[in-house]
């Protein structure tokens, strides 16, 4: 199944591009709101980001079990040299953002509370938050560059080893189950976060 | 002390107190660490030796300046890089007494 983006990779490959393009963007916007300290749209950001940093996993499964690895088809100096080391450093970013993410909503709710109708960080961990929050962030920002790195060298300078052949139907159906997932879950979870703050304004 | 030795010894001494401080997450971050000494020539794979062999010529004493560069690979991925990563960590994690909260 082709790609929508133009380029030599397949649909699963530009569907985890351009999703994880849009979930590291929605770090960074609630980044901003803290700088800003709008607490309250800082909370909502960070939550539906990790809610959609969690679809996001679910669907790079599923995106490695329909279409696999590609492999790289370039010159084996820029294979040794770049492609697979990049591979490497990846890894290691993108499992220590997605390690903080879930640290930092722990420690988010945990050292916050409602104060004058916003929420306020508080206690001896609102400092720990907000480096914390620099460090993930870093981490997010390290493993978009990389993304970005890998699929240019795999599918726009040079091309994948291999096409892989998958139905529509099935990853259609497998992708919508995993929106129509994070929408129940933002849903709901949006109900419960306005339920309690309600409560804690009160 | 100054220069390269002095950053050196103010890293190690860093480094020797994080440890101190969080030995939980040091942990973790060496065993983390040391998973990707097997990772990363397995990632790197068979052929990484004998291409790298070929582009100096081919002798056989080539293989060790190879070998050199694979170990070159793991010391940066498999050591400097969650190196930096926990050092940024524990900073993070560090320092409550300057917290402003």
């Amino acid at each position: 199944m082709e790609g929508f983006l133009g380029t030599k990779a397949d649909f699963w490959w530009d569907v985890t591009l351009t999703t994880e393009t849009i979930v590291v963007a929605a770090f960074f916007m609630g980044w901003r709101f803290g700088k800003l300290h709008q607490g309250l749209k800082h909370q909502k950001a960070m939550l539906v980001a990790t809610v959609l940093v969690t679809a996001w996993l679910a669907m790079y499964f599923t995106q490695q079990a329909i279409a696999g690895l590609s492999g790289f088809d370039g010159p084996e100096s820029i294979k040794y040299g770049l492609y697979l080391p990049t591979i490497i450093f990846h890894s290691l970013v993108s499992t220590l953002a997605i390690v903080l993410s879930g640290v930092q909503i722990w420690s988010g709710f945990r050292w916050s509370r409602m104060e004058r109708g916003e929420k306020v960080l508080t206690g001896k961990g609102a400092g720990r938050h907000r480096r914390m929050g620099k460090v993930t962030l870093l981490s997010y920002l390290l493993s978009v560059i990389t993304a970005y790195m890998i699929y240019f060298l795999l599918f726009v300078i040079y091309a994948p080893l291999r096409t892989p052949e998958y139905g529509a139907a099935q990853s259609v159906g497998i992708l919508t189950a995993i929106v129509v997932a994070a929408g129940a879950v933002l849903a709901v979870g949006g109900m419960l976060l306005a339920r309690k703050t309600q409560a804690e304004t009160a | 002390m100054s220069g390269t030795p002095g950053v050196l010894i103010r890293l190690a001494r860093q480094a020797l107190a994080n440890a101190r401080e969080h030995p939980y997450l040091t942990a973790l971050f060496g065993f983390w660490s040391f998973g990707y000494t097997i990772m990363v020539p397995q990632v790197l794979g068979g052929r990484y030796l004998p291409f790298l062999s070929e582009q100096m010529g081919g002798r056989p004493e080539t293989l060790f300046v190879a070998f050199g560069l694979l170990m070159v690979n793991v010391v940066v991925f498999a050591f400097v890089v969650p190196f930096g990563l926990w050092m940024l960590v524990c900073w993070a994690l560090g320092r409550d007494e300057e917290q402003d909260g």
